[in-house]
């Protein structure tokens, strides 16, 4: 998400912009690609993404009080995104945990080691682990790396300050650190 | 550098200045820190995401009422439900008729009527009712009926 997508929906950037029903309207569907893309990039699945950007446009609507600068529409949708896609993920893992209980936890083939991951299997093995991780460190690791967004950008998603952040993207780091060689599935 | 500046460079993914390349030769812990970051960046550069119909603002907005609408009907199925167990479990019962004793004051009687019949001693007319069976006997009156068609003899005269 880039303060971009605003200019090239011509909305003029202005406090009473998002104040009308029909400016913030306007101001929403400028973003929702733009958050359409951020939550597949923490569900990986179409359907969840929509139904995690469908929540999160109806939240934006109903807080749109809280949105004193159309130019900062933007982050403000993307901490509400990033709000619901924590929940979602704390539940997983809960589910997860729940299932893993019960012995039906899905498992994983291991492939032989100088086994050649092509691309799509790295993608799918990297987003297991970072869904493995705690649902913040998760979001920081997917704003950071797969969003591109500096570490400011990530802690103002988390709602955060900018140390807790790093703690968050190091402490995550060191889970998701590579084996030497290709990715592998884990 | 110290390794927690370092981190910071690492971490914001901008070029390393000299003072922290130097410092990652001579550190194990920054320097696979500094490779998983890299690992990451290209792993996650790429991640290609498919296209995907865009959610609109309205049908986001029908389908939080839709969700209210049976949140409310559920809260309020709930409510009912609680409110006649309430209501069942509070309201004044209909009053009991009082307990009748009388049946325990007439039992005594009863038992000694039943423990008179059982116990008397059978007399010679009380086999009279042997043909209808031994309960016949046991159930039979205590005055013996046939006294009143006893003939009346005549006294012997002196």
């Amino acid at each position: 998400v880039s303060d971009a997508g605003v200019d090239r929906a011509g909305i003029h950037p202005g406090a009473e912009v998002a104040q009308t029903a029909s400016g913030f309207e306007v101001v929403l569907e400028a973003w929702a690609p733009a958050l359409l893309r951020l939550a597949w990039r923490f569900t990986r699945d179409g359907e969840e993404a929509r139904d995690l950007v469908q929540h999160a446009l109806a939240d934006a609507w109903e807080r749109r009080q809280g949105l004193r600068d159309a130019q900062a529409a933007g982050p403000w949708l993307r901490r509400i995104l990033v709000n619901r896609a924590v929940n979602l993920h704390r539940r997983r893992r809960v589910w997860r945990s729940v299932q893993s209980l019960w012995g039906a936890e899905e498992t994983m083939t291991q492939p032989a080691p100088d086994a050649q991951l092509d691309q799509a299997r790295q993608a799918r093995a990297l987003h297991q682990a970072v869904a493995a991780l705690p649902a913040r460190q998760a979001a920081a690791i997917t704003l950071r790396y797969f969003e591109g967004l500096p570490v400011a950008e990530v802690a103002h998603a988390l709602g955060v300050d900018v140390g807790t952040a790093r703690v968050h993207l190091y402490r995550a780091l060191k889970k998701l650190r590579p084996p030497p060689g290709p990715w592998e599935e884990r | 550098m110290r390794c927690r500046d370092v981190e910071r460079e690492i971490l914001e993914g901008a070029a390393l200045p000299e003072a922290a390349v130097e410092h990652l030769a001579g550190c194990a812990a920054c320097r696979t820190l500094n490779d998983a970051h890299r690992a990451m960046q290209a792993l996650a550069g790429t991640q290609r995401h498919p296209s995907l119909p865009v959610p609109d603002l309205a049908s986001a907005l029908a389908r939080r009422r839709r969700t209210q609408v049976k949140l409310w009907a559920a809260m309020g199925a709930a409510t009912a439900a609680v409110a006649l167990a309430a209501w069942v479990v509070t309201s004044p019962r209909p009053a009991q008729p009082a307990e009748d004793d009388s049946a325990w004051q007439t039992l005594p009687p009863l038992l000694a009527f039943v423990d008179g019949m059982l116990e008397r001693e059978l007399g010679p007319t009380d086999f009279a009712y042997r043909p209808f069976g031994e309960l016949a006997v046991w159930l039979a009156p205590t005055e013996d009926p046939l006294d009143e068609f006893t003939p009346t003899l005549p006294e012997e005269e002196p």
